[in-house]
């Protein structure tokens, strides 16, 4: 009996608020759609290809490679039709370069850089891979793929590139004590025309390569002629400690051979004949060997000095474009 | 000087062969530790730095590099 006049008296409550209840039940449900809806929002981002793009650049400005390299290859990937693919791909193996993946930049600069073509992205790959090839000591490479490239280039700016190019390869040749490379190396220069001759320094180039030209060097000949006798050539390379020690330790064997073969000990005199001869050809290769070194210890700082002044700066200065990146590295061999 | 002189050795006998690494050696021992510590550049190893002079540092005016 309560039941039903409980029942009685909430229909009644009910009936009074119709309208009420009908009211707040409607906010509630709109209410609970809008939460859902804007925390399913958040679930998901639109990115379009230039703010794909712009992360990248930023990445690759504040020189976070790993993650411009990861922005990039997604770029390339979620936008292969995009006017900038080629920039993106070459940023791409400047990225594997500054992360010292010389492999994995050479290929991806290899493939930008065929077909051929004279556009700047094209010939900026050929020189980012001539260049891992210089990194690498590997002159003979960046030269054959320099040769190949100045079969094809057209343009005169490009041309005068590669002729510096090539001439720095004779540089550093000649660093290493490579016959002839100062002469091939000014040869290069000279082919580099007059226009564009300050922007590779050229001229200050050649007044170091004269300097070297005038220098003191010693004789490799002499110095092995010099030790016939022991330390001879030592001396004459200033080295003083090694010319007393090759003259005494050689004075000593050949004495000892001669005692031993004088007190009828052929044997033995047969054995340390046969370790002075060891240190006798020794004390002669020792003294070429170091008037080489001398040499090449005299060359080395001025090469040095001119890749840290005159080597890859104005060429990057030049960039008026997208590529004016280049600034931002100079590469050391 | 890293190498040490033996192992100098061994690796003037296994690229130059037997003569030129015969000679080779005995002119690292005569070097050993006194000039050329004044004129190669060092090397760390182990937390210590050694006057660095390879085979390559003594071969590269007639032995060609081949790359």
């Amino acid at each position: 009996m309560d039941f039903v006049f409980a029942l009685a008296r909430s229909t009644a409550i009910f009936m009074k608020y119709k309208n009420f209840i009908y009211l707040l039940s409607v906010s509630v449900v709109v209410f609970l759609m809008m939460v859902s809806s804007s925390s399913a929002g958040e679930n998901y981002i639109v990115i379009h290809g230039d703010e794909q793009y712009q992360y990248a650049e930023t990445c690759f400005r504040e020189q976070a490679y790993q993650s411009a390299l990861t922005a990039y290859k997604r770029f390339v990937h979620f936008f292969p039709e995009d006017s900038r693919i080629r920039q993106a791909k070459f940023k791409t193996g400047l990225c594997l370069f500054h992360l010292k993946d010389y492999a994995g930049a050479l290929e991806v600069f290899n493939a930008i850089a065929l077909p051929f073509s004279e556009s700047r992205i094209s010939s900026e790959s050929r020189f980012m891979a001539i260049q891992i090839h210089m990194i690498k000591g590997k002159y003979s490479a960046a030269e054959q793929m320099l040769q190949n490239f100045l079969t094809f280039a057209r343009k005169k700016k490009i041309q005068d590139r590669i002729y510096s190019e090539l001439a720095w390869i004779y540089l550093k040749r000649a660093g290493k004590m490579e016959k002839n490379s100062l002469d091939t190396a000014a040869l290069w220069l000279d082919r580099i025309s007059a226009q564009n001759s300050p922007l590779y320094h050229t001229d200050q180039i050649k007044d170091c390569i004269s300097e070297i030209r005038a220098m003191d060097f010693k004789n490799p000949a002499l110095a092995g002629a010099l030790s016939i006798v022991p330390g001879g050539g030592f001396v004459y390379c200033r080295r003083y400690r090694d010319g007393l020690t090759a003259f005494l330790l050689n004075s000593a064997l050949i004495i000892a051979a001669a005692g031993a073969f004088d007190d009828g000990n052929p044997a033995l005199g047969a054995v340390i004949s046969f370790v002075e001869a060891g240190f006798y050809s020794g004390n002669i290769y020792g003294a070429v060997t170091s008037a080489h070194k001398y040499n090449q210890g005299k060359i080395a700082p001025v090469i040095e000095y001119m890749e840290n002044h005159f080597h890859g700066r104005d060429v990057s200065q030049t960039s008026s474009s997208a590529l004016n990146y280049m600034i931002g590295f100079r590469i050391r061999f | 000087m890293y190498p040490g002189c033996s192992l100098y050795g061994a690796r003037a006998f296994e690229k130059h062969g037997i003569f030129m690494g015969w000679v080779m050696t005995c002119d690292r021992l005569l070097r050993c530790g006194r000039d050329e510590i004044n004129v190669s550049p060092g090397i760390i190893r182990n937390g210590r730095t050694y006057c660095h002079d390879p085979v390559a540092a003594n071969d590269f005016w007639w032995q060609k590099t081949v790359h």
